[in-house]
């Protein structure tokens, strides 16, 4: 399955509407046949020790539930398996990457909301 | 290359530390001279044919032919920049002079970029700026190196300052100059250290956002500020510099500073620094290099990230490569290195 571009699109734009709150964002730098997403970080973000956390809870659950998305390839700094392993297990009891998924998909249809009301 | 990696030395130089070059009017200049022969003896492995040669004489003008033969010859290195070191506060000539890197590119185009260097504490600024010019212009130079700290606080220049500073990095962009290298951290001697701090590049990074910004040397001790400089902003790129020479010494404290660079900056922004001659050949750093992995206690307690083969490949050439406009594959061609394949 194909990944959809202008879906694709949508989504990193609400994603960024997310995170544009610490002054920074994701950019899609490709997608693979395979449905792997190469982001990167920009803004704030290049230099935030948190990165993985947003990573983890937000960036890459909201970018999976995009259909045809298999994986997300984070290109720069990285943590350790050890560390993403924590990361993780933190974030489930937490249900973030659900939370994650719902804000991303509110924001989509607000804007979609916008769209279908200018002139 | 190591196997098919493509080996890019961000700095080599070919210095002057003969005694015809040490400055007489300078009281400090000969002991200058004579401890730092003495300090990078001791940074130099054994194993390596030079190194183990009781009479070679490293208190020399180096040459093209002795350079390529440690670099090149019995190192699996592709390519280098031969930098300029602008050090006048010991040397005549300073301390790896314009001449000789010229002379190393001049006889090796296809493998050796210059790299120029000036000080506007030197002649003045007006002499600095037409310097740069020359070095460019006149010798093929395609990056500069900055020194801004000297042992006199009067000599001394912050990299931030607009009157004197900025004009290098606007005649440089004019020349076409679109990467800029700055020895920080490492002081020779008994300077004073604020003013090799990285913290002063912040400024032009952001003001010159369309030239890269190579750091040397990490900036030790100030490792924690290079790294949030170097995790903020895009256009900010660390050379090794010879610290591989290091691991020998403090392997942890190596691997601490890699990992901790991985983590936050990413193997995107490092740059293979061998520092021949000063430290000897390169041929066992870049063994230490490819050797090299993250234990399992600093990934586990620190986060560290494993440094793969994909790391290692970047910092060893890649990023230069890209930085400077070098085509790898095209050049592997050039070189002899592989076949052209047929379209």
């Amino acid at each position: 399955m194909s990944v959809d571009a202008d879906q694709l699109a949508r989504r990193v734009r609400a994603i960024n509407v997310l995170i544009g709150s610490h002054a920074g964002s994701v950019e899609v730098l490709g997608v693979s046949s395979q449905g792997a997403v190469s982001i990167r970080y920009a803004g704030m973000c290049t230099g935030c020790e948190y990165r993985p956390v947003t990573t983890a809870g937000t960036v890459e659950p909201a970018l999976r539930d995009v259909p045809g998305v298999t994986r997300v390839e984070v290109v720069g700094a990285r943590v350790s398996d050890e560390a993403l392993a924590r990361i993780g297990a933190t974030l489930d009891q937490g249900d973030a990457a659900a939370r994650a998924v719902r804000v991303v998909r509110r924001i989509e249809a607000e804007d979609e909301l916008v769209e279908g009301v200018r002139p | 290359m190591i196997n098919d990696i493509f080996v890019f030395d961000n700095v080599i130089h070919l210095y002057d530390l003969s005694q015809q070059n040490v400055r007489t009017d300078r009281v400090d200049a000969q002991e200058a001279r004579d401890h730092t022969l003495a300090e990078v003896s001791r940074l130099r492995w054994k194993g390596y044919p030079l190194h183990d040669d009781k009479n070679f004489d490293w208190g020399r003008r180096w040459g093209v032919e002795d350079m390529y033969d440690l670099v090149f010859k019995q190192a699996p290195t592709d390519m280098a920049m031969a930098q300029v070191v602008p050090m006048f506060d010991w040397f005549k000539d300073w301390y790896a002079p314009v001449r000789s890197q010229h002379q190393m590119a001049a006889a090796y185009p296809k493998q050796v970029m210059l790299c120029g260097g000036v000080d506007p504490n030197y002649e003045g600024l007006s002499a600095a700026l037409d310097q740069i010019d020359y070095q460019v212009h006149e010798l093929g130079a395609r990056s500069l190196k900055f020194y801004n700290g000297h042992v006199k606080v009067s000599e001394c220049w912050r990299c931030d300052d607009e009157k004197l500073a900025y004009p290098l990095y606007e005649r440089a962009r004019k020349a076409g100059i679109r990467v800029i290298q700055f020895h920080k951290g490492n002081p020779h001697g008994l300077q004073n250290m604020e003013f090799l701090s990285p913290t002063d590049l912040q400024a032009p990074m952001r003001d010159f956002p369309d030239l890269d910004f190579v750091v040397h040397h990490f900036a030790l001790p100030y490792f924690d500020e290079m790294v949030s400089i170097a995790a903020r902003f895009p256009n900010v790129y660390l050379s090794l510099a010879g610290y591989m020479a290091f691991y020998r010494i403090a392997p942890r404290r190596v691997q601490h500073h890699i990992g901790r660079l991985l983590q936050v900056a990413g193997a995107g922004k490092l740059l293979w620094g061998s520092e021949a001659a000063l430290a000897g050949g390169p041929a066992p750093y870049l063994k230490a290099f490819m050797d090299m992995s993250m234990p399992d206690d600093l990934r586990s307690g620190y986060g560290y990230p494993q440094i793969t083969e994909a790391d290692k490949r970047m910092i060893l050439g890649e990023n230069f490569a890209r930085l400077m406009g070098v085509d790898i594959e095209a050049k592997k061609v050039e070189l002899g290195l592989k076949q052209e394949v047929a379209q």
